[in-house]
């Protein structure tokens, strides 16, 4: 097991209403699921459903309020900065906007180079220049681009930038927090092909944040359906795609645009809105959406179950009694 | 913060200066009295100190432009060499509270919670007082003299730069090249002075421009009431007390002085706006 995250859960503090009342929102519940070296795991959701929050935790940008974070036997859930400091080559993070991650006052060598200064990576000023220009081209960017700056590159081209920062270090682990959904889809394609030749040819383990099940398809081995902080499917690819089962999976399968105009599709109903994380469901976080509730799926909450071998859903449907 | 995203360069600014008829006619004063001041020892007709009681009190002539005051000094020069005076206590003092309270008020914004709270509720206290009646009160302690001047003015002035920098640091600590800074390993102060301080610079720039018209009106007004500039140095402020005693035999006197700080703070008000325009055009082209 190359990463294994156990009931990750992450509550945030809010003040509530006019009187400013404090209150707890659980952005992320006993989440569980592992990756083994060099797979990909797909993390889908909807905006707000906590896994970007799970991202973040797992490369320690946010910190846990309980569970357990293991990265290569280690487990690093409460590590302080400067003891995971050796952990942060390793563990990288490609953003979703590239127009806010890259800082605009520092050249592409600059930004390169601040990794290679901060790990010791290389001795020599012309050992870092040489490491930079191959990293850039291992991204497709040219070595004259080293020395501009950031906005002087497109959407696709800065997604590149912070891709080659994120790979610069030689890391085995990079979470990827939607980081084609900011780029216009035909360059889209191009980051993503980028991405799995990078995970192919560097043999990098991936988690692979993202709410298109399209993009999540074309890169995962093995994919995590999230709501409201839930984990409520987890699978293969292939095996969740042929049978979805959670009623929430299935709903989100609908939602994919299928590329033939003649084949009608069954858009979903009036779904509603998602419910408040500041009033969550009592049982089930997806019963006020599902079709198929049951009346004791509003008070009980289904817990990740194996239905069939490596294929865990959260429901009540898929109970043996 | 949207001015953050795109880097501006020098010639972007200018060129929207350019556009911009009151914000160039703004920097075209300021350009004037920075000459002047610098170049005072050249230009000046008369030493500024030199008395000569046989042109006491006249009117403009060929000899003396802007006239002689009680002491047969030359006005032209007096007011040329003020302007040194005025120019460069108010760049140092603006310098010390730029450098200062931008150091402060990053770290308020950057690390927040208690020492956040410390630091702006401290500047809050300076900030409850009238400007000038602070820069008297100090002044009353320090005693005159161009120094105390200037520590004067910067004591005012630094709670208002810490202002602008934390509030900027808020929003530009908010960029997700921040989180992607701390992914890479940097430490807090590197990630303060590599990546947020550079970002936050435009807004302090213009505060400093503005700053300095304050400043400047500020040594006249300390001048002007005798807590300034002591004569015989040429100050604009002192020399304005000293024409209001002559106002009835010579009322042409305060005139070049006044002039001038009316020239000067206007050319750094429209100059500061100007500049604000050129920073963020996003508010203006609407």
């Amino acid at each position: 097991m190359f990463v294994e995250v156990k009931n990750l859960t992450k509550k945030f503090k809010v003040l509530k209403g006019a009187t400013g009342r404090k209150a707890e929102i659980t952005a992320v519940e006993n989440v569980s699921f592992e990756i083994d070296k060099g797979k990909t795991l797909g993390l889908v959701g909807e905006s707000g459903c906590g896994k970007t929050t799970t991202g973040r935790m797992i490369v320690k940008l946010i910190e846990p309020s309980g569970g357990k974070i293991v990265i290569e036997g280690k487990d690093i859930t409460h590590m302080k900065e400067n003891e995971f400091k050796p952990f942060r080559r390793n563990v990288q993070i490609i953003f979703q906007d590239p127009y806010s991650s890259l800082n605009p006052r520092m050249t592409i060598y600059d930004t390169l180079k601040r990794p290679l200064r901060i790990f010791k990576i290389t001795k020599y000023k012309d050992e870092e220049k040489e490491l930079i220009m191959k990293t850039l081209a291992s991204v497709g960017l040219k070595p004259e681009h080293m020395t501009r700056y950031p906005h002087e590159f497109s959407g696709g081209q800065r997604q590149r930038i912070a891709v080659a920062r994120a790979i610069i270090t030689h890391p085995n682990f990079i979470v990827l927090d939607e980081p084609t959904s900011a780029l216009d889809v035909s360059v889209q394609a191009q980051i993503m092909n980028l991405l799995r030749n990078l995970k192919n040819s560097l043999s990098l383990t991936y988690l692979f944040i993202s709410h298109d099940l399209s993009v999540v398809k074309f890169i995962s081995d093995q994919i995590a359906v999230m709501y409201l902080g839930n984990i409520v499917e987890i699978s293969t690819t292939d095996e969740i795609f042929r049978h979805p089962l959670h009623p929430y999976t299935r709903l989100l399968f609908q939602s994919i645009p299928i590329p033939n105009p003649k084949k009608k599709i069954k858009i979903p109903q009036d779904v509603g809105e998602l419910p408040s994380l500041l009033n969550p469901p009592k049982g089930c976080p997806f019963y006020s959406r599902c079709p198929l509730a049951k009346k004791k799926c509003e008070t009980l909450k289904p817990q990740l179950k194996e239905v069939s071998p490596g294929h865990k859903v959260a429901c009540f449907l898929y109970d043996e009694d | 913060m949207e001015t953050t995203r795109r880097a501006e360069s020098f010639f972007t600014i200018m060129r929207r200066i350019r556009k911009n008829k009151m914000a160039l006619f703004g920097t075209y004063i300021v350009l004037a009295f920075v000459g002047i001041a610098i170049f005072a020892p050249w230009i000046s007709p008369y030493s500024p100190t030199a008395q000569d009681y046989t042109v006491s009190l006249q009117g403009p002539t060929w000899a003396h432009p802007f006239g002689t005051d009680i002491y047969g000094r030359d006005v032209l020069s007096r007011v040329i060499y003020g302007a040194r005076i005025s120019l460069g206590i108010s760049f140092v003092a603006v310098l010390v509270s730029v450098i200062i309270g931008t150091i402060l008020g990053a770290i308020a914004g950057y690390f927040g919670g208690a020492l956040d709270e410390i630091i702006m509720r401290t500047f809050d206290v300076f900030l409850a007082f009238p400007t000038i009646l602070l820069a008297i009160a100090i002044i009353a302690i320090l005693g005159p003299g161009m120094v105390n001047i200037a520590i004067a003015i910067a004591v005012y002035s630094i709670p208002q730069f810490a202002r602008v920098s934390r509030g900027t640091v808020v929003s530009v600590k908010a960029n997700e090249y921040v989180e992607a800074a701390r992914s890479i390993g940097e430490g807090k102060w590197s990630i303060l002075m590599r990546y947020i301080l550079p970002n936050s610079i435009a807004p302090i720039i213009i505060q400093a421009t503005l700053r300095m018209a304050t400043a400047i009106l500020s040594i006249a007004g300390l001048g002007f009431l005798g807590l300034g500039v002591q004569p015989p140095t040429p100050e604009w402020g002192s020399d304005l007390s000293l024409a209001m005693t002559y106002i009835q035999v010579a009322p042409y006197l305060g005139i070049f002085p006044g002039l001038a700080v009316f020239l000067v703070t206007m050319g750094f008000n429209y100059f500061g706006d100007g500049l604000n325009d050129a920073l963020n055009p996003k508010l203006k082209d609407r």
